[in-house]
């Protein structure tokens, strides 16, 4: 890696902002790096529901926030329509719940410009057989199910295929202020790969932070605070699909009041937990308690369902962003743009809040004014471009490479993954795309991009078969394929760890039987390999 | 119309996995009878290796020798169901089993007194008490690390040579490795280790495999090949393999669905014929009682059909493993043991199951659940004494042990199916006497 690299603009986060900006700015001709301390939305990109907002969630509390989510909603379902599932959506509230919410909502809805229609109880069972007998009032929405990774990596793919570029695992660490004609800025950013612990510089002309909940700790780099609010919110998935629309609780926002479905699982959440510090954002075992409880009130059989993961997500959110900076610098209620030229730094802007939802939207105000610091006049085009490019990240849609596998079947192909039916063929292509594209094939790299380790098994038995087609195929050699398998079944289990009782635990036994017991992962090697056998011992 | 059939017998044992085979095959040794119930899925999830015990310590790692390693069992496992048999006992069950599995047509060997080393279909070394004899020269030769040839199949994924051989490499002079097209059934795209055993029992086939191989080997002295040599003669299979092609050969282990536990499966099946205990397959049990008078009475089904049995013993063995094979049910507030309800120790919260990092060497909390039992395997009530007794529990159900971590899977359910066995049968030549 060179040590520095000249850029238009750096983009530090490759969450579905930082990527979205990378490609609003791609499009307009701009040179843009990002930059991820990890990888593509491992932050609250990656962690939440996949919930694209009608915006009948936000009509009591923020009407302007509510509009905006349903223009947006309508753009994304433009322009990704690969990467949405237009499910509809239903509002529904069981006996217990406030009435006079219930009754306002279609008022508030008509008023905010969100689409409702009344449903009778009958008819909502109907469409949704898993619905509580105890549901009082429903309705039917414009609520849609995206897939976020599946967005920001359309984002990047599409960014890079306009001149942008990404490296994953580089972190900020560092900002080099200068003066020019009596104006501060940033002049140098220093960056560590986080896996080699090299560290290189950066020299952009504008700084943008799209950190996420990391953003206090990017301006901090500058000298300037951001007063952050951590809000962590857990969720968890199904093995199975548990309905066909979004379902959200009719009533104020509360917790665990939505499920989504994503293709062949669904999402249920979330919470709300203040946050002191980034350390460890994970769900606690109490929160999954009580958004079972609080969803089978709604929906029972959550109570039965076997669930294959939890994680959680922190939502960046600002405290009074109007005292911080002396005026409302709210491009809208539901995200904040800083251009910290008020704070004395000229090129550096702040990009939070927000949702999936409006993720475009923000990239736009945030290149907007990127672009005018950059005296560059050409315009934003990205709610008229397909967001489509020519990677192979149909594979990280569920359900989407057996569709692929049954239309076009590959003469002696087999299948690797059988719970989310992914064949050899796939996996071949993808990592050919990699390799071409990205540094790294490996098996956590093709669980990114791919269905890889995500299915009821959680790596089990994939793990092993792409393995063996890697080291076939002489992408890895020596004992490369052992690092690879233990990297992701110790990634896997993180996620698994809150929901392991049931028969996700089975699986989890079966499991280490395999790595543990039988393969040894979990051990260096014998001391003292070196026996001599008896045969009839 | 429900269909009811009525045993009476001696001896129930619950669970058809390794602890209830080992307790039946004993059982008949000493001229008990009695009935084993339950699916015989276990198996198929076996690796086919008899492991005793293959931790020297958690900070140590795998261990040659297993008895250095149970001597420490009392420092990192108080209350371990080894620390309730003598060693005379571990090896006098050991050997009873393998001479039973011997006779029956699938040999195992192993060193008198130490763990050998298998590769696996990871090219990791396993240590193991007993193998079959299949495996022999797999341990000679990873001891000796000769020219090896590693041969895997066209479509065949849970074993692939190129895996083995690049894992095995650095510590090894020469592996070459090859892929053959198995004979008639080139036309798949996916082949399955049991289906491969399933045609190798034919002389057909043998003889058509050999033809694809012959061309492969040049200068090696052993050739590796995954456990695919036959089900119910795989001895016989390799020695024919060995004559034609002049090479020393050997089994690899592999992934589930395997091969060497199904052949386990069906040892014990042909052990157990004409003998004084009978194997009910595929039945699971549906209600479980106990009363003075009648002891115990369980009503079994199989789950596809509305025919039930109604077995009355006067003594229970319970035998039904964990939470694969359901012994011992987790939901979110504890785990349970669901046929007799009976007080199962587990950490004390959930949050307390698992540790933080996977692949830790420690272990996690949550398999140290599990029935906890008086000297003679007898599960204990809430009051601490036996609850019935003749009620005894046995094999990986048992709390204290790590069978995962300590590599001891086949050693735990052996061992106790022998003291029980021991302690059942002294027990019924008291009443005779």
């Amino acid at each position: 890696m060179k040590k520095t690299k000249d850029i238009q603009a750096l983009i530090i986060g490759g969450g579905v902002t930082g990527t979205g900006i990378a490609r609003d700015l791609a499009l307009r001709g701009i040179s843009a790096l990002v930059i991820e301390m990890g990888n593509i939305n491992d932050g609250a990109s990656g962690r939440n529901h996949g919930l694209l907002h009608s915006g009948a969630r936000y009509v009591g509390s923020d009407p302007d926030s509510a509009a905006e989510c349903a223009r947006e909603a309508q753009i994304l379902k433009e322009i990704a329509p690969h990467c949405i599932e237009d499910t509809g959506g239903l509002y529904v509230a069981v006996k217990g719940d406030d009435e006079s919410y219930v009754a306002d909502f279609p008022t508030l809805c008509k008023r905010a410009g969100v689409f409702c229609q009344n449903l009778s109880v009958a008819e909502a069972l109907e469409l949704e057989p898993e619905l509580s007998k105890d549901a009082i009032a429903a309705f039917k929405v414009k609520d849609a199910s995206v897939d976020p990774f599946h967005l920001s990596l359309e984002n990047m793919n599409q960014a890079i295929e306009h001149g942008a570029k990404y490296y994953s695992n580089c972190q900020a660490i560092g900002f080099s202020l200068g003066t020019t004609s009596g104006k501060k800025s940033i002049k140098r950013v220093k960056v560590r790969n986080n896996l080699t612990g090299d560290c290189f510089y950066i020299t952009p002309r504008v700084v943008i932070n799209a950190a996420g909940a990391w953003a206090g700790m990017v301006t901090q780099f500058a000298g300037i605070h951001l007063d952050m609010i951590y809000s962590k919110g857990s969720l968890l998935v199904t093995h199975n699909r548990l309905s066909t629309h979004v379902i959200n609780r009719l009533r104020p926002a509360a917790d665990g009041d939505i499920l989504v479905p994503g293709r062949t699982v669904s999402i249920f959440g979330t919470t709300s937990v203040r946050l002191d510090n980034l350390d460890a954002i994970q769900p606690d075992f109490n929160e999954i308690d009580f958004l079972v409880g609080q969803g089978a009130q709604m929906i029972p059989g959550l109570e039965t369902t076997r669930y294959i993961r939890a994680y959680a997500g922190v939502r960046p959110l600002i405290n009074s962003p109007n005292e911080l900076t002396g005026d409302d610098r709210a491009v809208s209620r539901g995200f904040y743009l800083f251009d910290h030229s008020r704070d004395d730094v000229e090129n550096l802007l702040t990009i939070t809040g927000g949702k999936v939802t409006t993720y475009r939207l923000m990239a736009e105000k945030t290149a907007d004014l990127a672009a005018k610091k950059l005296k560059v006049t050409s315009v934003c085009t990205t709610a008229q471009t397909p967001l489509m490019s020519k990677a192979p990240s149909k594979l990280i849609e569920a359900g989407m490479s057996v569709k692929l596998w049954a239309r076009e079947p590959v003469p002696g192909d087999s299948m690797m993954c059988e719970c989310e039916m992914i064949p050899k063929s796939h996996f071949k292509e993808l990592i050919l795309w990699l390799k071409q594209n990205r540094e790294t094939a490996d098996l956590n790299s093709l669980r990114i991009h791919s269905r890889l380790g995500k299915g009821a098994c959680q790596g089990t038995f994939c793990s092993l078969r792409v393995t063996g087609f890697m080291y076939d195929e002489a992408y890895i050699k020596g004992s490369q394929g052992l690092d690879n398998i233990r990297f992701l079944l110790t990634e896997r289990f993180k996620g698994q760890k809150p929901v392991l009782w049931g028969s996700q635990l089975a699986q989890a036994e079966l499991n280490e039987a395999m790595f543990c017991s039988f393969y040894g992962l979990d051990m260096e090697p014998m001391a003292d390999p070196d026996m001599v056998e008896d045969k009839k011992g | 119309m429900e269909n009811k059939e009525d045993i009476h017998t001696d001896l129930v044992i619950i669970g058809a996995g390794m602890a209830g085979m080992a307790a039946a095959v004993f059982a008949a040794n000493r001229g008990l009878s009695g009935v084993v119930v339950g699916g015989a899925g276990a198996f198929e999830y076996a690796s086919g290796l008899l492991d005793l015990w293959g931790l020297t310590s958690p900070e140590t790692g795998l261990c040659k020798d297993p008895w250095q390693g149970i001597a420490r069992i009392p420092k990192y496992f108080p209350s371990h169901p080894f620390l309730k048999i003598s060693e005379l006992d571990i090896q006098a069950a050991f050997d009873e089993l393998t001479q039973g599995l011997t006779q029956s047509g699938l040999a195992y060997g192993g060193q008198a007194r130490v763990n050998s080393s298998i590769m696996t279909a990871f090219g990791t070394a396993k240590p193991t008490y007993r193998f079959p004899l299949t495996m022999a020269n797999n341990v000679t030769a990873l001891a000796e690390k000769k020219p090896l040839l590693l041969l895997d199949f066209k479509g065949l994924r849970e074993f692939r040579a190129k895996f083995v051989q690049q894992v095995l490499k650095s510590s090894w002079g020469k592996i070459n490795i090859g892929t053959v097209d198995f004979p008639q059934m080139s036309q798949r795209s996916e082949l399955f280790t049991p289906l491969v055993a399933q045609a190798m029992e034919v002389e057909q086939v043998q003889d058509k495999l050999v033809a694809a191989i012959k061309p492969l080997v040049k200068d090696e002295y052993f050739l590796g090949i995954p456990a695919i040599l036959g089900i119910n003669r795989s001895e016989n299979i390799l020695n024919r393999l060995e004559e034609s092609l002049g090479i020393k050969i050997f089994e690899i282990p592999t992934s589930p669905i395997s091969v060497p536990g199904i052949r386990l499966k069906e040892a014990f099946k042909k052990l157990l014929a004409n003998t004084s205990v009978t194997q009910l397959p595929d039945q699971r049990v549906l209600l479980a009682a106990h009363s003075p008078d009648q002891g115990f009475v369980l009503e079994t089904g199989t789950p596809s059909s509305s025919r039930t049995t109604r077995i009355q013993a006067k003594t229970c063995l319970l035998a039904t493993g964990r939470f694969l094979s359901k012994g011992l049910v987790a939901d979110r507030k504890g785990v349970t043991e669901p046929i007799f309800n009976l007080p199962v120790d587990q950490p004390s919260d959930r949050k307390n199951w698992h540790g933080t990092t996977y692949f830790d060497p420690r272990g996690h909390a949550i398999n140290l659940a599990g029935l906890v039992t008086d000297e003679n395997f007898r599960p204990l009530g809430r009051d601490n004494t036996p609850v019935h007794g003749n009620l005894y529990a046995l094999g990986s159900i048992l709390a204290g042990q790590d069978w995962m971590k300590t590599r001891s899977g086949a050693g735990i359910s052996i061992a106790t199916a022998f003291k029980t066995m021991g302690h059942i049968a002294s027990n019924q030549l008291k009443t005779s006497a």
